[in-house]
């Protein structure tokens, strides 16, 4: 009995037919990114018109929205992540939640730094305390906390637990940046899409920025199998190291 | 050359340069994992080498 209370638990290799498939939906989301992220660039550079007001500069709108889009679906998916984990205990949950709170904190800070660019040639400020440009830098520290609570906490549940809170919480600010430009007053454009008069963009600026949020979508669907992935065959090895100290004892 | 390309290309450059070092990082983590799970192929090479004085 004692013998099997201190047997080391079983190792969490996938069948290979589990991991073929990963490998292969990454390979088939990597070549749908590539070329529809080429259309998607060569419609904004090329296709789409220059804005009236705002002349060439308007065009960081193809990827800076896209962007924006992005990262508000990977906190989704940190939320949906962090409820699985919370509510089955499954390490699976845990690992998709975290791998879509790195990629979504890569991707504000992208928004940021793009948006930072574009306020400097329209506004001409590199920053200012704007209801949306707050909220979004908040929802870059809340996430930034979240991975360095995972970094930092020494005890693995403990910090699993706290990152699932954290990531059910930290969710709330999602939907506060995208109201904020209608909730207050602000410099940033309102919604020129998800408006409730329907979208306020000619033809070919909406058909370069649908392109443009699908390729972006596809390239965030690709990061996240390519480190949840990653996750996997780390916490394989964890468990395969544990195991082979156990037995040395 | 209109001006506003200039910092579109600065914050589409910036955009890439990212995400391409972030692709690089989860490559080099990727090898690294798969090199302790024992996945990787070998760095030595398959071919059997050739002992002094064969």
């Amino acid at each position: 009995m004692i013998l099997l209370e201190a047997a080391p638990p079983p190792v969490r290799t996938p069948p290979n037919g589990r991991t073929d498939r990963t490998a292969r939906l990454q390979r088939a989301l990597g070549g749908a990114t590539a070329i529809t992220m080429l259309i998607a660039v060569g419609m904004s550079f090329l296709y789409a018109p220059p804005d009236l007001v705002q002349g060439q500069a308007q065009r960081i709108f193809y990827f800076h929205v896209p962007l924006a889009w992005v990262a508000y679906l990977a906190f989704f998916v940190v939320l949906v992540g962090s409820v699985g984990y919370l509510w089955r205990k499954q390490d699976g949950w845990d690992r998709l939640a975290a791998a879509s709170a790195e990629i979504g904190l890569v991707l504000t800070s992208l928004v940021l730094i793009s948006g930072s660019l574009w306020g400097k040639t329209i506004w001409g400020t590199w920053w200012s305390w704007d209801p949306r440009l707050t909220a979004t830098l908040v929802l870059w520290f809340i996430y930034l906390g979240y991975a360095m609570l995972r970094a930092l906490t020494t005890a693995p549940e403990r910090a699993k637990r706290l990152a699932a809170v954290l990531g059910i919480v930290g969710f709330i600010d999602v939907p506060i940046v995208h109201q904020s430009v209608v909730w207050w007053r602000s410099l940033h454009p309102a919604p020129v899409v998800l408006n409730a008069a329907g979208p306020q963009l000619p033809g070919s600026m909406l058909a370069t920025l649908l392109v443009g949020l699908l390729a972006y979508t596809l390239l965030y669907g690709f990061l996240l199998v390519w480190r949840v992935r990653i996750a996997g065959a780390e916490a394989r090895v964890i468990d395969r190291q544990r195991q082979t100290a156990l037995g040395e004892e | 050359m209109e001006s506003g390309w200039i910092p579109v290309g600065v914050a589409f450059s910036l955009v890439w340069v990212t995400l391409g070092g972030y692709m690089a990082y989860l490559a080099r983590r990727m090898r690294g994992i798969q090199m302790a799970e024992g996945l990787a192929p070998a760095l030595v090479s398959d071919r059997p080498s050739q002992a002094p004085g064969a």
